[in-house]
Order: structure tokens, then sequence, then C-alpha cells
């Protein structure tokens, strides 16, 4: 029985994304997070003593790696040298051999896989153990790298182990990196793949398993529920997975039911308890409220105070260990009290009308603009979904009162 | 769209009223007041709602008490038939909708049947009146959009405002080319951020280079550093070259200087030697000079030390000291011999009362033959016996005497005690008067028994009364009576006084005889005492007398035989004393001392003989004293006196002896010295002898040169040890022998070896300061929060910029469609509006006026068929209301299929002729195929233009009185 840690997506150091009104001193003190489950990972090495670890990939932030990441990284790694715990490391797509970034001198106890596909022995308790894997040796890999994994030779006694940082051909919603299909990996005859990239956890297979463990801690609203890596021990072909939380900051949504609501202290008071209860069960949380069925008492309760003033009113009656990033309003058209008269119908057809490019033209002051263009992310159709929502909610407001 | 039906619960002067309503075109026919209005009002209000309490419509409650509201019954294409009833509730009134199938609604599903027109967009198309048609002059190509759009003024102008504040929000979010609106600065920012953190990001790629160069600094130290090493210990030996030279000088002067001096050898502490034989020898010779002073010294003592042969003398005296005791103790014993003994014979002188020497003389002459004692003896019996006779005789003479003192004394105290005359008379009386006594007490007591003391009593009474009565006889003057009581006391005065005086007569002799009882009654027993007394006295007295007369004969006899033996006594006496007398022996001697007296004298001739021998002795041993002491004295060659002798010649016993020991001391002493003398002389000799041994070992002759030698080997030593000190200082030198003593290159290779060394500590200070520089530069580097802050800041920048982008593209949207939607109006619905409007105007005005055109403001112009155009205002007021119309039923036209409702009129048409008028229900007829026409008129000619309508008098329906079918 060997017994391993698999982690991946580290991304140390890196900024939070998208929130936009959080004093900064806040922030910063966010940003010591994905060093605290960091730290938590090597507590809880150095505590168990498994016989290695996996890091598979995107340690850091790409070009923007701090120097202070790189030092408590090879802290970090120093800690399980003392330990005597191996560690084994396959760069990834943000942290690419390519890169001009200074390097740190790695303790003893470190493999780094190479950019070609190689295979690093050790023998624990005398099962002779083969991992296999690469590093990126650039950013951008498109080519199927699974391909150039070898068979496991399916020796008694030896157990194969992949490391792959990559993403499953033809999977749209993250960049397509190393693209790999599960039974091309199940192909390999391997005891356990250990995957990284995607930061949410999942697991793809089950026998042999084929693990994504997720970052060791959410970065935004879309990494949302609790981080960390997983435990694994493997026995034969029989591998049991623990998963070991290390976020010490979730990222979360609460959905929030507005039937009933008609008074402001009614809905921050629920807002509140469902903080204190997401708190309780995940520590420290960032929230988002999903405000749902919102009725004509609610309708009225919100168009009180604008979206801001509400969530500046539930910030200030939080307390510290969470934070409310947004506020998000599902109105229920069916039963809204005013009907959107002919002339408003009119200008909302008109908007129901636009293809692609007339968006395109419609946005263009901004979204095509040589300045602001690249700040800004690449309009969705969910985005002009949200776009229509929002301008059909100014022209209503103006028209219906 | 069209109404079947409408069904009155009560509304303005109308309740309960059902009114069918025609397919095409209806007519409400109605005076003035007949409730035209009240009908058109409950449409609308029915379908929009009842407008609020305080508005400016009317609410057409009721004032009849019925139920206010009612309901319409519509047929809806696409609905179906729908029965809308509103009644009273909240403001608005509730509504309720039934459709065909049973189901029910509310607001909401009235909204989708009136397709969310309110009342506003309802009333501008398809309601109309003829105040309305009058305002057309006004009207414009925007007016006509809003007809268009059924939005009412307010509504489009909202959104015309809508659009230009969106533009305007836009605008303060974002402008092409602006700086201040939100989101350029915004982008300014990140720019700037951007910008920042490529420097600081650059400034993070220093770090490896800094890391690198770290490296090589601290290799070059060490290197450096082992090169100032180098420098350090060449300059170090070439400075200790350069020390040598000087060294080396020295160490050449001072070998020079120990050859000059030569002094190669000296006796190792010869000084200290020297000095120590110098002081012994001092020492020797001292010692040696007092023992000889010593030595004549104690010669001379002994010189006088010399007297052997008065010592043996004085030794001899002192042997002989007990003879001398013995002949002081015999001299001393006769001394006091001759005392006691002198005494002893002064006592026995005294004793024999010798005190002149003739007597003494006599004494020690006597006889004492024991023949002379005998003789004396006789004698003094002889006078013994006398005296003793004379002795008893006077005894009884005084015993006699005595007696007779005793007896005379006896009497005398008799007569003492004897009775006096009178009791010797009562005495001699007494026998008679016993006699006399007897007889008077017989009498006295017989006499007793007669006396009586009665009838005094009575007498007393009698008395009394007589002088009561005197008394009452006096008082009353009734002297009668007073006589007879004075009588009568008289008379028992005088009984009385007989009475009295009867026994004193008869009792003489009887007093006398109690008299006599009465004096010797209790004396009878003390007479008799005295008579026997006095009896017993007289007989003691003579007895007493006849012993005193017996006495007094016994004294003389006595007395004359005391005289006789007194005279043989003293005869006797005299004899004795005689021959006392004749023996020289004191003549009052008794003669019971005689043989005393013989003892003492032959005492005191014993002691006379002894103190003469005394005496003697004495004399002898004087003599014998007066020689010791001339032999003393010869000896002691002084005078000494006798008493202390001997103390003396203990003395000089002593001291000679002292002497002697001295001597002896001496003679041993003068040995001692002179042994002591030729020890030192050895010494001395033994001291020289090193002495010069030393010098010989100095290589001098003498002291003097001795001591300067030593300075000079004193000298030496020090050079010497300086010269050891150079020697060490040039070994340890020694790693500097190689570069010699040329000092003038050694300074050249030091000079350079220094500049070699500064120029290496120079480097080494450099590169310690660079390394110190990139430590804190690396330092600084890994603890540097800027670039993650400024990261975060630019991320939040993004998310700000993103938001404000969303907020921007939100409003662009809205403003875009609105622009659109004004644009498709303006571009594409107005002018089919318009084509539509020509055709109808055409058709109303019969041709006179070909189409009606907006002009380049805006204002609407009609066309006259011969080309002429003219402003709305310069049209008649028919051919205006014309124009009207036809623009209000092509929009509803247009509408049709979006807004399929009937078209209410209310007394359009008052200023048409008849043949125009004939044209409009031409029209209307035409068009109420697609759409229900409900015209309110309150001429009764219009009824006869619409064969086809249903005409309906107001004033008939319902319960009215005044309703009049037409």
């Amino acid at each position: 029985m060997i017994r391993f840690l698999h982690t991946a997506d580290l991304h140390l150091d890196s900024p939070f994304k998208g929130i936009t009104d959080m004093p900064i001193s806040r922030l910063t003190e966010l940003r010591e997070s994905t060093f605290a489950a960091y730290e938590k990972m090597i507590q809880y090495a150095e505590q168990s003593t498994p016989d290695f670890v996996l890091i598979v990939g995107d340690i850091y932030d790409g070009e923007d790696r701090s120097l202070r990441a790189q030092m408590r990284f090879v802290k970090g790694l120093e800690r399980l040298q003392q330990a005597s715990i191996p560690v084994f490391i396959s760069y990834g797509n943000h942290d690419h051999l390519g890169g001009k970034w200074t390097r740190f001198q790695l303790p003893a106890n470190v493999t780094v896989f190479g950019p070609e596909v190689e295979t690093s022995e050790l023998v624990v308790r005398g099962q002779r153990i083969r991992i296999h894997g690469f590093s990126y040796k650039e950013r951008h890999i498109k080519e199927a790298m699974i391909g150039h994994y070898p068979k496991a030779n399916r020796e008694l006694g030896t157990i194969d182990i992949g490391m792959l940082h990559g993403s499953i051909a033809g999977e749209e919603t993250h960049a397509v990196y190393a693209p790999f299909t599960k039974e091309a990996l199940i192909e390999k005859g391997y005891q356990y793949w250990a995957l990284g990239h995607i930061h949410k956890r999942q697991l793809l297979h089950n026998e042999p398993p084929i693990v994504y463990p997720g970052n060791l801690q959410g970065r935004h609203r879309n990494e949302q529920g609790v981080k960390g890596f997983y435990e694994v021990e493997l026995e034969e072909n029989v591998a049991s997975l623990s998963f070991v939380p290390t976020s010490v900051l979730v990222f979360d949504e609460i959905k929030m039911d507005c039937t009933e609501m008609g008074l402001a202290n009614e809905w921050l008071t629920a807002c509140q308890n469902a903080a204190i209860e997401v708190v309780e069960r995940n520590g420290a949380s960032i929230l988002s409220i999903r405000n749902v069925n919102i009725g004509a008492e609610a309708t009225q309760l919100f168009s009180g105070s604008s979206d801001e003033e509400w969530l500046e009113v539930l910030r200030d009656s939080a307390d510290r260990s969470a934070w409310f990033s947004e506020l998000l309003f599902e109105s229920n058209q069916k039963s809204a009290l005013l009907p959107d008269s002919p002339l408003v119908r009119s200008v909302k057809e008109q908007m129901d009308n636009w293809d692609e490019e007339d968006w395109k033209t419609v946005l263009q002051d901004v979204y095509q603009h040589a300045r602001s263009g690249p700040y800004l992310s690449s309009l969705t159709s969910e985005m002009k979904e949200e776009l229509s929502r929002e301008a059909g909610k100014l022209i209503s407001n103006e028209l219906s009162t | 769209m069209k109404i079947e039906r409408i069904t009155i619960y009560g509304f303005g002067r109308h309740s309960n009223v059902t009114i069918e309503l025609g397919d095409g075109v209806t007519v409400f026919y109605g005076e003035n007041e007949a409730g035209k209005t009240t009908i058109h009002q409950f449409i609308l209000q029915v379908l929009f709602g009842f407008p609020p309490k305080n508005n400016a419509l009317l609410r057409y409650e009721p004032k009849t008490g019925s139920r206010y509201g009612g309901k319409i019954v519509l047929r809806d294409k696409k609905y179906g038939v729908v029965e809308v009833e509103r009644i009273r509730g909240k403001s608005a009134g509730d509504v309720t909708i039934r459709y065909e199938n049973g189901t029910t609604g509310g607001q909401a599903e009235l909204n989708d049947l009136l397709r969310q027109y309110d009342r506003t967009a309802f009333e501008s198309v398809f309601s109309f009146s003829l105040f309305q048609l009058q305002g057309l002059e006004y009207m414009d190509s925007d007016e006509l959009s809003r007809t268009l759009l059924s939005s009412g003024t307010t509504g489009i102008d909202s959104l015309l405002q809508l659009e230009k504040r969106l533009e305007k929000e836009k605008s303060e979010l974002f402008k092409k080319s602006g700086k201040n609106p939100q989101m350029n600065v915004l982008l300014k920012e990140l720019r700037d951020l951007e910008e920042t953190l490529k420097t600081q990001r650059a400034k993070v790629d220093e770090y490896e280079p800094a890391v690198i160069r770290l490296e090589e600094v601290e290799r070059q130290l060490i290197l450096e550093r082992s090169k100032m090493q180098n420098c350090q210990a060449e300059s170090k030996k070439l400075e200790s070259s350069l020390l040598r030279i000087p060294i080396i000088a020295n160490r050449k002067r001072l070998l020079t200087e120990i050859q000059e001096l030569g002094q190669n050898e000296f006796p190792p502490n010869g000084i200290r030697d020297q000095e120590m034989l110098e002081s012994k020898k001092h020492e020797a010779e001292a010692v040696h000079a007092r023992a000889s002073f010593q030595l004549q010294n104690v010669k001379d003592q002994l010189e006088k030390e010399g007297q052997k042969d008065r010592e043996v003398a004085v030794e001899a005296l002192l042997a002989k000291e007990s003879d001398w005791q013995v002949l002081q103790q015999e001299l001393v014993s006769a001394k006091s011999d001759i005392v006691r003994l002198t005494s002893e014979r002064q006592r026995l002188l005294g004793l024999l009362g010798a005190s002149e020497s003739s007597a003494v003389e006599g004494l020690v002459q006597l006889d004492t033959s024991f023949t002379q004692e005998q003789r004396f003896q006789e004698v003094a019996e002889r006078l013994k016996q006398t005296e003793r006779a004379v002795q008893s005789t006077q005894l009884e003479l005084q015993r006699t005497e005595e007696l007779q003192g005793r007896t005379v004394q006896q009497l005398e105290r008799l007569n003492a005690d004897a009775p006096n005359s009178d009791e010797r008379a009562q005495a001699a009386k007494w026998p008679s008067v016993r006699a006399r006594l007897s007889e008077a007490k017989a009498y006295v007591s017989f006499a007793r028994k007669e006396q009586q003391t009665s009838s005094k009593t009575i007498i007393w009474i009698l008395l009394a009364a007589a002088i009561v009565v005197a008394g009452y006889g006096v008082l009353q003057q009734q002297w009668i009576i007073a006589v007879l009581g004075i009588i009568i006391a008289a008379v028992s005065g005088y009984g009385l006084m007989q009475k009295q005086q009867a026994p004193s007569q008869s009792d003489e002799r009887m007093k006398e005889m109690s008299a006599l009882v009465k004096a010797y009654e209790g004396k009878e027993e003390a007479f008799e005492e005295l008579c026997k007394r006095t009896d017993d006295f007289i007989r003691k007295a003579e007895q007493l007398k006849m012993t005193a007369d017996g006495y007094a004969m016994d004294i003389d006899s006595l007395r004359s035989d005391l005289a006789s033996r007194t005279q043989e006594e003293t005869n006797v006496r005299r004899q004795l004393t005689e021959q006392l007398i004749e023996c020289g022996l004191p003549a009052s001697t008794g003669i019971e001392v005689i043989p005393e007296l013989f003892r003492l004298v032959r005492q005191l001739q014993e002691t006379e003989r002894f103190l003469v021998e005394r005496l003697n002795e004495r004399q002898e041993t004087y003599k014998k004293i007066e020689e010791y002491l001339e032999f003393a004295r010869t000896v002691l060659e002084r005078e000494v006196p006798e008493a202390d002798l001997y103390t003396l010649i203990r003395q000089e016993a002593r001291k000679l002896r002292d002497a002697s020991l001295t001597a002896e001391t001496y003679e041993r002493q003068v040995k001692e010295l002179s042994r002591t003398m030729e020890e030192k002389k050895l010494e001395l000799q033994a001291y020289r002898e090193q002495e010069h041994q030393l010098f010989e070992m100095a290589g001098v002759p003498d002291k003097q040169s001795f001591y300067g030698a030593y300075d000079r080997w004193q000298h030496i030593q020090t050079l010497q040890l300086s010269l050891d000190g150079l020697n060490d200082q040039l070994k340890t030198l020694h790693h500097a022998e190689e570069f010699g003593d040329d000092e003038g290159w050694i300074q050249q290779q030091l000079a350079l070896t220094e500049e070699q060394l500064v120029a290496a500590e120079q480097v080494i200070s450099e590169l310690t300061d660079e390394r110190a520089a990139l430590l804190h530069k690396t330092e600084v580097l890994l603890s540097d929060d800027a670039h993650l802050h400024t990261q975060q800041l630019y991320e939040n920048k993004k998310a700000e910029f993103n938001s404000l982008a969303l907020s921007w593209s939100s409003r662009q949207v809205a403003a875009e469609a609105i622009r659109q939607t004004m644009g498709d109006l303006k571009e594409k619905k107005l002018p089919a509006v318009l084509t539509r409007a020509n055709m109808m105007y055409h058709q109303l005005t019969a041709g006179q006026y070909a189409q009606l055109e907006i002009n380049p403001d805006g204002q609407f112009q009609a066309m006259r068929k011969d080309g002429q155009s003219f402003a709305i205002a310069e049209l008649s007021q028919a051919t205006k209301e014309q124009a009207y119309l036809a623009l209000r039923l092509s929009l509803a036209s247009e509408l049709a299929d979006q807004a399929p409702f009937p078209i209410i009129m209310d007394d359009p048409f008052v200023h048409f002729d008849a043949k125009r008028l004939s044209h409009m229900t031409q029209l209307i007829s035409e068009l109420s195929s697609d759409h229900q026409f409900i015209v309110f008129t309150c001429h009764e000619t219009l009824a006869p233009h619409w064969p086809e309508a249903k005409i309906i008098n107001v004033s008939e329906i319902g319960n009215s009185p005044e309703g009049v079918a037409l």
C-alpha cells in the first residue's frame, strides 16, 4: 500500500479577480489565502508523512509570479525535505519551462519533469512506483501529449501513476491544453491519473481514478465551494481517495427566496443568517446573493434603493468572516406588476432582433476601442442576455413609473 | 376585437342597463345630458380601470346607490369571447375576466387582452373627439410618431428623455476621446498600473541577476580576502626585516663593548660572599675584643674575692651556735628563777610580816625545829579551849535574853488586845443585865396582847361629819347647825383625844421594858462573847508575867559565868603572845597558823638558799657569754650586739658563701673566655683566607679593586642581557631572514605591498558594499509587497472597469434600441401610415387634396390636387378635421394587427357637409369590416348615413324615463 498527496493549480499569490469594491487591505489579506492553503497542505504532509507528493502544474500565476510566492513555495518544499517526503512536479501552462522568470533552487527531494514525457521511479516499501509526466515547455501546448505516455508494463508490484496537466478534448469552458480523452487515459493501464489545470474538483473516472483535485484555494466567484487536495491510498488496483480541504476562504452563492420578503430587515436578516450558515460550514466566505422568486412586494422593496446601496447595507451588517461580493436578481417576469407598454415592447423588440454584428456595432465604442478593449472580457451570449436585461430594466423603470 | 355587449350595474346616471352593440358601426345618439359621455367613459373605465379618486377624470360613481361598475363582452380574434367585469374594489376597481372555456383571469390577463395598452395609449389612437381633431394644426411628425407608437405624449417623451439621459450617463461613463468620464479615468489608471506593473515586474526580474551577481561578489570577496591576507603576511615579513636591521647593529655594538670591558670572570655571588665574609670577620673581631676585656674584668674580680680563713672561722662560729643558745637559755632560766625566787621570798616575807631586814635576818635564822613547834602547839590548844568556853557561855546568854524578849513581846501584844474599860465594865455588868432582860422580855410579850386600836375610826367619822355640818351651817348662816357641828366636832375631838392619851399613861413601865429589850436586842450573844474574852485575857496575862520573871534570873547567872571565862582566856592569850614575840614571830598570829608559820619559815629559808645558788650560776653564765662575744668580735672584726650576734654571723656566713660562689663563676668565665678568644682567632684566620680566595677569583688584589671588577662584570651582564634580548628578537624575526638587511630595497617592497593591500581593501570594501546592497535588494524584492498590491489593484480596477463597461453597455444598448425604434418609425412605419392617410384623405376630400406630406420642419401640410401645398392652419376647418381623421384612421389600420381595438369617436363630423359626410361614412363603412366603430353623436342627422349601423338612442336605454328610441 502506498499513500500520496495529489494537488494542482496552487496559483500561489495570484491576485483575486473580479472583486471590485472590497477594501484593498482586505484584499491583501485574501491574497494570503493561497499561501495559507498551501501551508495547510504542507502541514498536513508533515503530519501524515505520505510516501510522496504530486504537484500537477500551475503552482504560480504565470508572469505575475512573485518572488515571495516562489520563496514560500520553496520553503514549503524544504519542509517536506526535512520530513523526507519526495515531491514530483510537472509544470503547467501558467508556470511553463519557457518562462523568463527567476527560478529558485529547489531542494533535493523534488523531482521536476522535463518538457518531454518522462518516467521517474521510486521504491516505497518494496513497491516500485513509476510516475510519468511532463512539464509545459511553453505556455500553449495544443498537442495531445497523452500519446507520448508509455503504457503500464503491468509488472507485479509495480504501480504506474500519470501526471497530466491538461483538459479533455472538446471541453469548451477552459482553454484547451494538452487535450486528452478519458479512454486514452484508461488505455494506458495506470493505477492513478493525477490531473491538473481544471480548478473544479472532479473525478472523471473511478477505476482507475482519474482525478482533478481542483485548486487549493478558490480565487474568484466562478471557483466556488471548498477547495483542497486529495490524499490517495493505492493498494494494487484499489484506490481510496480522501479529500482534504485547505481553502481558508470559500466563494459561494446563496439563493435567497424572496417570495415572502416585504421588509428590508427581513431580507437582511435572512441574508446574514444564510451567510452565517455558510461560514459555519465552510469558514470565511465570499458570497454572492442570488435573489429568486421576487414577488410584487419584493420588487417594490428592491426598487426602493439601488443595488449598490443594498449591497452596501448588507456588507455593513456582515461580520468579517463573510464578504458579500454581489447581488443578483432573478425577477419573475410573469408576476411583474407593471406590464411593458407597447412602446417599451417595441424598443425591446429592437434588441431582440440584433445579430452578432449589430451587437458589435452597438458596443463598438467601448468593446472595439483600442484602449479599453483589451481590459474587457469578450462578449458572450450570456453577457448579451444580461445586457438586454439590464437595458430593458432601464427602459421599463423609466417608462412604467 | 369587437365589443358585443355592455352591461352597466351602476355608472353615472345609468344603472342595470344592458346594451347590445353592432358588429360594424354602432351609433349612440342622444341629446345633451342623455348620458352619451357616460357610456363612453364606462367603456374606457371598465377596460382601463376607474380613475383615482382625486383625478381630473370623473369616476361616475352612481348616485342612486346601485352597484358601481359593470361588464363588457368582447370578441377577440386571439382570445375569443371574453367578458371583462369591473366592480368597486381597490382604487381602479376589481377586474375579472372570463373566457369562453370558463377560465378566469385578473389584471395581468386583461393587460394581455389589451395588448399592454393603457388608457392613454388607447385614447391617443382609438378614441377621439372633435376637440382633439381641432389640434391638428399643431401636429407634426413627432406627434404622429407618438401617436403611431400609441404612447401618448408622455411615453414618447419619456423615452426620448431616457435616451438623452442614457446618452448623458454613457458620456459620464465613457467618451471615446475623453479624460474625465469614469471609464476613461479608469482606463488611464489601468494603463498607469500596467506601467507600474511592468516596472515592478522588471524589478522582480532584477532578482535573478542580483542573486547571480551576489554569488560572483562572494567569490570575488573570498579571492580578494586571500589576496589581502597574503599582502598582510608579506608586509609583516618586510616590517620584521626592517626591524632586524637596527637590532643587528645594536648587537654588534654590544659585543664590542663586552670585549672592551674584558671582565670575563667574577665569582658568582662574589660581592655577597665578600660582604658576608667581611661582616663575619667584623663579628669575630668584636667577639674577641669583648672576650679579652671581660677576661680582665673577671680576673680583677676574682682577686678581690679571697676570704677563705674568715669563712672557716665564721663557719666554726656557726657550728657552735647551739652552745650559744644553751648559754643564753641558762642565763634566761637563771634570771627567771631569781625573779621567781625573789618574789617567793618576798611573798613569804610578806606572809611572815617581816618587812624589815632585821626581821628578815631573824626569820632566816629562826629555829624551826619540831619541838619548838610543839610548844607553840600546846599553848595554842589551851587558848582554843578557853575561847570555846567563853563562846558557849555567850551563846547561852544570848539565847536566854532572846526568850525573855519574846515573852515580853507576847505580853505587850496581849495588852494591846486587851478589852477596854467599858467593855470590861459591861462585862462586869452583864450578869445583872441579863436577869433584867429576861424579865423585860416576858413583860413585853404579855403587854402586846392587850393593846387594841378600835373606835378610833368612828370618832374620826364623827369629827368629819361635825366639820361638814359646821361648815354647812356657816355657809347657810344657820348658826344653829354650825353650832351643832362645832359641838359634835368638839365631842369627837375630845373622844379622839381621849383615845390617844389613854395608852401612854398606862404603859409607862411597858415602855421602859421595851426600851431595855430593844437596847439589847440581838446583842445578847455579843455580850456573852465579851465576857468570855475578858476572862481569857486576864488569865493569859498572868501566865506571861511569870515566864518573864524566870528568864530574868537565868540571865544574871549566865553573865557572871561569862566574865570568869573571859578572864581565863585572856591569860592564855597573853602567854602565847609572849612566846611568839620571843620567837620573833608576829604577835598577832593566831594559834591556828602556827604550824603554817613554821612551814612558811621553812619555805623561806629554802628559797633563800635557792636564790643564792641561782645568783651564782648567773654570774658564771655572764662570764661565759662575755668570752663568747669576745671571740665573735674578733672573728667578725667588728662590734657585735649580743642580741643579733647570730643574725650577723649568718649574714656574714652567707656573704662569704656567695663571694666564694662568685669567685667560682669567675673562674669558669675566665676559662670560657679564654676558649672563645682562641676560637675567634682561628675563625678570623679562616675568613681572611676565604677573602683572599675571592679576590684571587676576581683577579684582584684587594677589596677596592674587587668592587671595581664587580661593577665591570655587572655591566657586562647587562650588556649580555640586552644582547640576549636582541638575539631573541632576531630569532622571532627569523622568517624575515630571507630579505637580508638592505633597508632601501625592503622599504620599496613594503610600499609595494602596502599599495596592493590598500587596493585589495578597496576592492573588498566595494564588494562588501555591493554585497550588502545586493542582499538588501534581494531581501526587499523577496519581501516586496508593492507588486502584489499593484497587481491586486490592477485586477480590482479591471473588474471595476468591466462592471462600468457593463453599465455603459446596458445604457448604450437601451439608447440604441430607442434610437432604432424611433428611426424605424420615421423611416418605415411613418411613410406607410402617410401613404394610407393620403389615400383616405384623397377619398374624404373627394380628390380635392392629393396627399398629406411632411415638410422639412417636420410640419404637416396638405397638397392640393393641383400641386399647391397648404399648411394645416391654412385649411378649412372641415378639411383640417378630415386630414386628421385620415391620419388617425390610417394609424388604426396600421396598428390593426398589433392592436385590433374598436374605434370610438365622439361627434367628429359636425363640421362636415353632407357630401363629405357621406364620403366619411362611406370610408368608415369600408373600414368597419376590420374595425368596430362606436360613434357618439347628438345630431340625429347622422344616423341615416349608416343604414347598416346599429342606432342606439341613449335616452331610451335602461329605465330612463326620458329614453327615446330613434
